[in-house]
């Protein structure tokens, strides 16, 4: 029953010399939602706890020249208000005032929901149809890391037990491009099970770039499919090649709620309802930047 | 604890805590007083709860602590079935604060067993675990964290069998015989007229099998209560209960303490539905407490209240209804097969109720009804609002929407033809009385025209199917088949603070605050001075569970009585004190008339002094239910409620998902005594029965609840529920009922199911059997369908 | 070993209290504090009964960090009545009929209080969405959004 030390970190480099020192059992915790839902069900027991909540300059969402740059600590709540995100990438505005619950939104970081899978990785599958890069640092300086390369498996992340998300950098889309999410469970809101997709298309034509989750173990990018719909006419899109080539990319697991056919079957139901959304959105926005 | 001693509802604080919201109440329900006619019954009066409520001081058991409070925790049983080979706590006793480790060992066998209807129930298992998550051992420690580290050092060696999870495996001849007499736990039939003879002429004979996934309650607040010796060497316990008296009755048993030196008192709670009426902390917190000779308080948690207290029965029903062309059903048929689990609780009530319901709200000529309840390894199925009619409702009404299909009639004709009317008699003879069904469809008639026109009318989303409607329900108030007496006692304080002590307690949905108008009603005092007292053992009368909806009628009608007594007693005092003659003194909108000189209800009180210890007003009701359960003959209950709902639905052809935007629900619960909390009951009664139709399913597997939680276990939400809900109260009056009020809260949820099944073939061709009615089968469905057409 | 030391300051009075660090604002609000109207129940997220108001935000105190906290603003159910005048919303729950067993009520009131603050004049919509995370089994959410609904339309514009 000994209690995980709490080590309040004073900056970046605190926390990772402190997370270095317990050698692997140490836990960071931004928002300390998905890590109190660990303790509750008495499923982690690390050695210290590091709070990075206080770190000053992890809580930002500021524009840069290629788009946007958003702290680790930013909650959901910070982005669903940001008039900067509105502008530069809408799509990540419309994931955030979806995700959960707004009471859990107010505590939940991006950084900790990507790397928690947190917000039932909604935010993920958005930073992944928009390219969006993450900013590493560990004992060994800094990195960078593709939102898409991230995620290895069920609760593996490319993140050595020594490193700190700092920051997530978007880049803009093109002027013009257009976007949807979708989002698909049993009920309207609060669903654990659930198939999320997110999608940027290229301002004409079918180039697309697509995010999805609860169709493997982690948020994913099916790349081929991307590729299929590329070669398609937008206003003429082959569903049911798309589906067979999606399938061959997606691994669900069925669940108490879905079955794995059903999931696979929603699945292409989500991506193709996104993708009529972002077409239909170009319609009625005339493009938007 | 003066709150206690002084025999104030415990729940609500001391009388110091209390007077100061008391005259805030009063405040709250001043707009009541003016005018003539009822100032109470019929009205919205805010509930005399609801300040404690909504200030965050409502005392539920969680929010007790008592000095010196030790706290409590199961050890459960991690095997279906299973041979108890040893148990080793002396690790946990050893461990520095635990105060007590109980076993079955240390209570005597013949006080081992309890429960509601048979003593069946080990307290804490002895040689034989029958279900996951069933009590082997108790812990009480200084602090819970020591008790759940005490938990994890208990050794339990046990030694598997095969478990038995199906009825059908229950009634197999080589079945384990999981309890010495076997494993039925209900075996029960009736019929009337000549069934097979009438399907055999029948014009149109349907048959289906209907089926449903175990449902938990899910109340907010987890079982809890705190047991403690009170100074005069009385063990009490404070307890979320739906029937505190069971439980003093049963700590007697257990304890071997003398009723007087027992008293239960229910806490503010939190929710029940059904839940909260068999045995979970109670004996093992008191023994404790005996043991220890300190307060133990025990709460469960929501991981408990998932996976180790009684769930909705799973019912596999075998449904026939013949009828002729002209809509008139002929005959009805119906077996069923339900899963009781591993231990009896109320199972016998709930095959009871379905054998007696097995026609309502119909007028069939020919009927039989059979139910055979098993015992399993799973979970113990005990009451749930509807004790099983929801699933009957579910079974029959679909059938008959069916035939309505089928005969090319509208669904309300059908019902119309075939409806129960005052003077009716049922399959067990009794003859009816104040029936309003009829009225429910006449008021659902219009919407469902209008609506069909609408929809039909209506813009086309893509994709999206809409469909309507509707299912009706008869529903027994009360016990089912035996006497089920209520009374109520009414006292008065010097200052004018009239106490009605009540025999079933409030369980949520404000039945405290309908005793107080109906009290305030008949005695014409200010509702605002009525202080109910209806959870406390000792202060009150056994007056049955609240459960079965029958607490407005029944403690209702006995709280009518007692404040038409206590009118009688306060005039005949204030008469000998003020030496003028009975007839004189009349108590009106809170005033006392003497002589035509009106004086204010406190100043007559005053006037009485210490007279007015000797009021001790008295009501009982007792009406004349009973029924032989072997040839079903006789009246089972006192009255019945009646409703037609109607649901409107959006079906989305891809994902399968249905929403429910709009609902309207017609019923016929008598005379209305509070519209704002019967409007509350039937709101959520519907969104409840949605949630069984549509999402709510405890899954299973190898004997083990697989979603012990909210996370999967999927309630609906704000927005999951119909945007509109419409309730139509019809206009009945029941002269048996208090003002003339039936009863209304289980009624609400029983159509729901079957409505949007209705609704759902309406929209998209399909009918489905069970529930829930998931997304996923949907879809199937829909694909079956479309492969079907040519 | 409860050693974290913090302050909370909590419906405008100041705690210093030592926390484990694993132990729960809600935990620490209830068993230390006594502001037991906040109450527990999946300790998951999913229900929000826990809800209160931390800094003007509402936040899952089921799932949240009391050592995290040090400095914080708490609202509870306890602090929504000032000088003995109930809040609106208070007012607004009973005339409705929004309670019935009231347990998941103090987690509505803190939820619907944090969102009217932030958008004092919503649609019925934008209400039903902002109740999203609090569940109740009584009254199936009519009267509660009626009650949210009701104040909106009486604050001033």
């Amino acid at each position: 029953m000994s209690e995980p030390q709490f080590v309040r970190a004073r900056s970046v480099d605190h926390a990772i010399d402190t997370l270095k020192a317990a050698g692997g059992d140490g836990l960071i915790v931004a928002g300390g939602v998905v890590v109190s839902s660990l303790f509750n069900q008495r499923l982690a027991s690390p050695a210290v706890l590091v709070d990075i909540s206080r770190i000053k300059g992890l809580r930002y969402i500021k524009r840069t020249p290629n788009g946007l740059s958003i702290g680790a600590l930013a909650t959901h709540d910070d982005i669903h208000r940001s008039a900067d995100v509105k502008a530069v990438a809408p799509l990540l505005t419309e994931i955030a005032e979806d995700v959960s619950c707004p009471r859990l939104r107010n505590r939940g970081t991006l950084g900790g929901s990507i790397c928690t899978i947190g917000g039932q990785g909604d935010p993920a599958t958005g930073l992944i149809a928009l390219g969006a890069t993450m900013q590493i640092k560990g004992p060994g300086g800094e990195r960078t890391a593709h939102i898409e390369d991230f995620y290895k498996d069920a609760f593996e992340v490319d993140l050595a037990p020594d490193e700190i998300v700092e920051r997530i950098d978007v880049p803009a889309p093109q002027t013009g491009a257009r976007f949807a999410f979708c989002k698909l469970g049993p009920r309207n809101a609060m669903d654990f099970t659930q198939i999320t997709v997110s999608v940027v298309m290229a301002p004409t034509g079918s180039g697309i770039r697509i995010g999805m989750n609860g169709v493997a173990n982690a948020p994913n990018r099916p790349r081929a499919t991307e590729a299929l719909i590329a070669t398609m006419n937008a206003g003429s899109i082959n569903w049911t090649a798309v589906g067979k080539t999606l399938n061959g990319e997606i691994s669900p697991q069925g669940d108490l709620v879905y079955s794995e056919d059903f999931k696979r079957h929603l699945a292409l139901i989500g991506l193709r309802r996104a993708v009529e959304r972002a077409l239909a959105r170009s319609k009625e926005a005339g493009g938007r930047a | 604890m003066s709150s206690i001693d002084d025999g104030e509802k415990f729940a609500l604080g001391t009388e110091g805590e209390q007077r100061p919201w008391q005259d805030a109440y009063r405040a709250l329900v001043q707009s009541f007083e003016a005018g003539s006619g009822r100032r109470y019954v019929g009205h919205s009066v805010p509930r005399n709860d609801v300040l404690y409520k909504v200030r965050g001081k409502a005392k539920y058991a969680a929010n007790i602590a008592l000095p010196d409070m030790l706290h409590g925790r199961f050890v459960r049983s991690t095997y279906p079935y299973a041979r108890i080979k040893r148990v080793d706590v002396s690790k946990a006793s050893a461990l520095p604060g635990v105060r007590c480790v109980l076993t079955a060992a240390d209570i005597p066998d013949d006080r081992l067993k309890v429960g509601s209807l048979v003593k069946d129930t080990p307290i804490l298992a002895k040689d034989l675990v029958r279900h996951v998550g069933e009590p082997v051992v108790a812990i009480a420690a200084d602090t819970l964290e020591i008790a759940h580290a005490a938990a994890a050092l208990v050794e339990i060696d046990y030694e598997p069998i095969t478990p038995v999870l199906t009825p059908e495996e229950a009634l197999k001849e080589d079945a384990p015989r999981l309890h010495p007499n076997g494993n039925l736990i209900a075996n029960l039939s009736n019929a009337v007229g000549d069934v097979d003879a009438a399907l055999a002429r029948a014009d149109v004979v349907l048959e289906d099998t209907y089926t449903n996934e175990p449902i938990e309650h899910s109340y907010l607040e987890p079982q809890g209560g705190i047991s403690f010796i009170d100074p005069d060497g009385v063990l009490t316990l404070l307890v979320c209960t739906q029937y505190p008296h069971f439980h003093h009755k049963q700590l007697a048993d257990v304890t071997g303490l003398p009723l007087e030196k027992i008293r239960v008192i229910q806490t503010v709670i939190g929710g029940a539905f059904g839940g909260k009426i068999d045995v979970t902390i109670e004996c093992a917190s008191c023994l404790m407490t005996l043991k220890t000779r300190r307060p133990v308080k025990m709460l469960l948690e929501n991981e408990e209240v998932f996976s180790a207290t009684t769930k909705r029965h799973t019912m596999k029903i075998r449904h026939r209804l013949g009828a002729m062309k002209d809509g008139r059903i002929v005959a009805l048929d119906m077996d069923i097969l339900a899963d009781g689990g591993a231990y009896s609780s109320y199972s016998l009530i709930v095959a009871g109720r379905c054998v007696v319901h097995a026609a309502l709200p119909y007028d069939i000529a020919n009927v039989r009804a059979r139910i055979r309840t098993t015992f399993t390894n799973n979970m113990t199925a005990g009451a749930m609002r509807s004790f099983g009619i929801v699933k009957l409702a579910f079974a029959t009404e679909s059938q008959i929407n069916k035939l309505a299909d089928e005969l090319g009639m509208s669904p309300i004709e059908v019902r119309r033809i075939n409806a129960v009317e005052t003077g009716t008699k049922t399959v067990t003879g009794q003859i009816l009385h104040a029936v309003g069904f009829k009225k429910t469809l006449d008021a659902i008639e219009p919407i469902y025209e209008e609506r069909k026109k609408a929809l039909a009318a209506g813009p086309k989303k893509p994709g999206v199917l809409r469909g309507l409607g509707l299912a009706s329900l008869g529903y027994g108030i009360g016990y089912s088949g035996v006497r089920n007496p209520s009374t109520a006692r009414i006292e008065l304080t010097e200052d004018g603070i009239v106490i009605a002590n009540c025999g079933t307690p409030d369980i949520g949905p404000g039945s405290d605050t309908a005793l107080a108008q109906i009290v305030g009603e008949e005695a014409g005092v200010n509702i605002g001075r009525i202080r109910v007292v209806s959870g406390d053992s000792t202060k009150t009368d056994d007056s049955g569970p609240t459960s079965a909806s029958r607490t407005t009628y029944f403690s209702g009608n006995a709280a009518m009585l007692a404040g038409r007594d206590f009118r009688r007693q306060f005039s005949d005092l204030l008469a000998k004190k003020l030496d003028v003659t009975p007839e004189n003194i009349r108590i009106d909108n809170d005033q006392v008339i003497v002589n035509n000189k009106p004086m204010r209800f406190e100043d007559a009180c005053a006037t009485l002094g210490s007279d007015v210890k000797q009021i001790m007003a008295y009501g009982v009701f007792n009406p004349d239910s009973e029924l032989d359960f072997v040839t079903f003959k006789g009246n089972p209950y006192p009255t019945y409620t009646y409703a037609t709902q109607l649901a409107e639905i959006e079906v989305d052809i891809d994902t399968g998902k249905i929403e429910v935007p709009r609902f309207w629900a017609a019923h016929d619960a008598g005379r209305i005594v509070n519209p704002m909390g019967a409007e509350g009951q039937i709101e959520g009664g519907v969104v409840m029965g949605l949630g069984m139709a549509l999402w709510e399913k405890i899954c299973r597997s190898d004997g083990y609840i697989q979603n012990p939680g909210m996370r999967d276990y999927l309630l609906p939400g704000a927005k999951d529920a119909p945007t509109e809900i419409t309730t139509i109260f019809i206009d009945n009056e029941d002269e048996t009922g208090p003002f003339g009020a039936k009863g209304v809260a289980e009624a609400s949820l029983i159509p729901v199911p079957a409505a949007v099944a209705a609704a759902l073939h309406d929209a998209a061709g399909i009918r489905l059997n069970a529930m829930p009615m998931e997304a996923e089968t949907v879809v199937k469905k829909l694909a079956a369908r479309k492969g079907n057409k040519p | 070993m409860a050693n974290i030391d913090i302050t909370l300051n909590v419906n405008g009075k100041d705690h210093r209290v030592a926390v484990r660090s694993t132990e729960m604002l809600l935990e620490v609000l209830r068993d230390r504090l006594g502001y037991v109207g906040t109450n527990k129940v999946c300790a998951q997220g999913i229900c929000g009964a826990c809800t209160v108001i931390v800094d003007g935000k509402s936040t899952t105190s089921c799932l949240a960090l009391a050592a995290q906290f040090d400095g914080a603003r708490i609202i509870t159910v306890e602090g929504l009545e000032h000088d003995g005048k109930l809040d609106p919303l208070q007012e607004a729950f009973m005339k409705h009929g929004a309670v019935q067993c009231g347990y998941c009520t103090p987690g509505f009131l803190m939820s619907a209080r944090a969102f009217l603050n932030d958008n004092p004049h919503p649609t019925r919509t934008e209400i039903i969405d902002a109740l999203r995370g609090n569940i109740c089994r009584c009254t199936g959410y009519k009267k509660i959004i009626d009650a949210v609904e009701d104040v909106a339309a009486r604050s001033a514009r």
